[in-house]
């Protein structure tokens, strides 16, 4: 273990003390800080928009604050309003509450898959009818942030969230992985090809096993993506106060469960992809050549934002599940889905269980293949041999 | 000598890739304190063996045993192992490299430290302690290769083309070093071309062809054994006069000449016949021994 560690150290090491690797880390968050600023920016600009909400949606305000009701049905009390939405004759009603002036917080039932144009219909809609009240219990912050929005939705499975909080999860985690990616691939493989260029991989095998030097290999980025997740998750944090008055509070008010899950697909995905990684590098004859194959699995793990637009129209359909079942998109599509709460328990713990025997029947493949590489120089990985090898392996040495 | 005690033994190991048979049978053993070369034409089965030394591939059939311990044992902190082709960091400082691979050999941080600038000083890289490898000439690579493959002080060394790339003063430096340490028990296993290093420094070969077994034994041994039937002598006089001597020819020293006696006739036999004569004079003679590039060549064209 000493000697994995020592080769796990220097990978960490060398990475963290690369210019690429502050690039990634630190101009990251900022450019993420950026781009939400131009975003939701964006959206603060287009205040006075129509607020025509989409399907027909309800409301009850037993703040009463709303003077016009149109294009909105008022309900007297929730349990109507409730009655109304479980019959089918709403998509969608909300509750202002008695206290909606100090909190600000409005509750959202919608069985709509995007809520978003809603939102923005409800909180032109609230800043129209508070500007029309001059109220003068009207605190200032409000007119400028008319929602703290909650939304619950019919068939969710994990609770309420918020709503701008679970789309910065997906964006950032969307950035952050490829992103970590880039950085991984990009030094495992510089790393793996001037090894073997170099022929250090030569002395390494006569000091450490293949096996404990794939170890390390793997766990030096690792720790190199934790790092960067906790610079994000930190950056993160310090940005729960956005800059500019947003009609949706979008601060991170992130749920601990959604959380938590995401830091779990994102070192289990790390894994797998470093693992992948690994792998390319040994078959490979050249740098050029790896990062072509990395470049193609990097795709392949960002298709759930290509296919954001299926995801969103069926959450629940046969391209979402296969999309969260298989192991390099699962991550994503999750972690969109959670968003969306339209992942059941049952399919988060099965994507999460595919994932993780992914990895442990990827490590000792990529084992085989990083020794075959170690010992054959000059050789054409060519699929027949790639076959002949994962059926039978050479008898070989140390890590054999 | 038991197993124990040599460096290493290899009994009748064979090592095929597919239907290529790479090691054909090999038995040899190493002992301590000794130089082996191990020779053969490219592609004969000598990384082969190497990696079967290093417990890097086992053998199909046969043993091998390397410092008295079957393979599978942890032997590598205890072996050295310098490959033909460089490997080290290019990007790196040459003292990190070293301080990093000398800690993969089980050296402790700070020991692998001041281990290896003594060596730099040794070798008269002090100075570069703190350059990036790829800053240094070729010859100065092979010195922090060399320097690398003894760094953790092992009891059995493998050097590949030892000194490659490197100008007479310092083949010289090297040449002292693997001296030491022979005369300090340690086993050197020496592959090369360069066959006027093997005369100089070995005490026994190996020479391999195909993967088989072709010569093994001390070095003089089989010189002798390569010996024609011939005298190599330095003096004057009409050589073609002497009886039993079947042609002259030039040595490649002034006053050589190389004699081809005839079968029936010995060595000792013309060297009375030259000291009966009145007009010829000796100033030294040896019986003619071909040089070990010859020996290579007739073994390897012999196939």
């Amino acid at each position: 273990m000493r000697l994995v560690l020592l080769v796990a150290r220097r990978e960490y090491l060398t990475v963290l003390r690369s210019k690429g690797f502050l690039f990634a880390t630190f101009g990251v968050p900022l450019m993420a800080l950026l781009l939400v600023t131009v975003v939701f920016g964006a959206i603060d600009g287009g205040g006075s928009a129509s607020y025509t909400p989409p399907g027909d949606t309800g409301y009850v305000d037993l703040a009463g604050v709303i003077s016009q009701p149109e294009p909105f049905r008022p309900f007297e009390a929730d349990s109507l309003a409730r009655a109304a939405w479980e019959e089918g004759q709403l998509d969608s009603w909300f509750l202002i509450p008695a206290d909606y002036l100090d909190s600000g917080s409005v509750t959202l039932y919608t069985r709509l898959a995007d809520s978003e144009a809603l939102e923005d219909s409800m909180a032109a809609f609230l800043r129209e009818n508070l500007a029309l009240q001059a109220d003068s219990r009207l605190p200032p912050a409000r007119l400028a942030q008319p929602v703290e929005l909650r939304v619950r939705a019919s068939g969710m499975d994990l609770g309420a969230s918020d709503a701008g909080g679970v789309f910065m999860v997906q964006f950032l985690y969307a950035l952050a992985f490829f992103v970590a990616m880039q950085t991984t691939s990009g030094y495992l493989i510089a790393s793996l090809v001037e090894e073997k260029g170099s022929r250090v991989l030569e002395i390494l095998i006569t000091s450490i096993s293949p096996w404990q030097l794939m170890l390390g290999k793997i766990l030096g980025p690792a720790c190199i993506g934790l790092t960067q997740l906790a610079v994000w998750l930190a950056a993160a944090l310090a940005a729960r106060a956005p800059g500019p008055d947003l009609p949706v509070n979008v601060a991170f008010e992130l749920p601990p469960d959604i959380l938590l899950i995401t830091c779990v697909y994102f070192l289990l995905s790390y894994f797998l992809n470093a693992t992948i990684f690994v792998s390319i590098g040994s078959i490979s004859d050249s740098e050029q050549e790896s990062r072509q194959l990395a470049g193609g699995l990097t795709l392949v793990t960002v298709v759930p934002f290509i296919a954001y637009a299926v995801l969103l129209g069926d959450p629940h359909g046969t391209v979402s599940v296969a999309l969260t079942l298989f192991p390099l998109t699962a991550p994503l599509t999750a972690i969109i889905r959670m968003g969306m709460a339209a992942l059941p328990a049952w399919q988060l713990a099965l994507s999460l269980t595919l994932l993780a025997l992914s990895l442990v029947a990827a490590v000792p493949l990529a084992a085989r293949l990083f020794r075959w590489s170690t010992l054959l120089y000059g050789v054409r990985p060519t699929p027949r041999r790639l076959w002949r090898l994962l059926r039978h392996p050479a008898q070989g040495g140390r890590g054999a | 000598m038991s197993s124990a005690e040599a460096a290493i033994v290899a009994r009748d190991i064979s090592k095929s890739y597919g239907r290529t048979r790479a090691v054909d049978g090999l038995d040899f053993r190493v002992e301590r304190g000794e130089v082996f070369a191990l020779l053969g034409p490219n592609g004969s089965g000598k990384t082969t063996t190497i990696r079967m030394i290093l417990d890097i591939l086992r053998p199909d059939s046969g043993s091998i045993a390397v410092l008295g311990q079957a393979a599978g044992a942890s032997i590598a902190r205890r072996i050295g192992y310098l490959p033909e082709e460089r490997g080290l960091y290019r990007n790196a400082p040459v003292l990190e490299v070293m301080a990093y691979l000398g800690q993969l050999k089980g050296m402790d941080a700070r020991a692998a430290r001041s281990r290896s600038l003594a060596l730099l000083e040794r070798l008269d890289l002090d100075a570069h302690a703190g350059s990036k490898v790829r800053e240094l000439s070729k010859g100065m690579q092979q010195k922090v290769q060399f320097a690398v493959t003894v760094l953790h002080e092992p009891e059995l060394i493998i050097v590949d083309e030892p000194f490659s790339g490197l100008d007479p003063v310092n083949t010289q430096v090297l040449e002292t070093l693997l001296r030491e340490m022979r005369a300090r028990g340690v086993a050197i296993v020496m592959s090369t071309h360069q066959m006027h290093q093997v005369e100089a420094m070995a005490d026994r070969l190996l020479m391999i062809s195909e993967g088989r077994q072709k010569l093994y034994g001390p070095v003089a041994d089989i010189r002798r054994q390569f010996a024609s039937h011939a005298l190599l002598v330095e003096g004057g006089g009409d050589w073609s006069r002497l009886a039993g001597v079947r042609a002259v020819e030039a040595g490649d020293r002034p006053g050589e000449a190389l004699l081809q006696l005839e079968p029936e006739s010995s060595p000792d036999s013309v060297l009375a016949a030259i000291a009966a004569a009145g007009d010829m004079h000796i100033r030294r003679f040896e019986l003619a021994t071909p040089g070990l590039s010859e020996i290579f060549i007739r073994v390897v064209e012999g196939e």
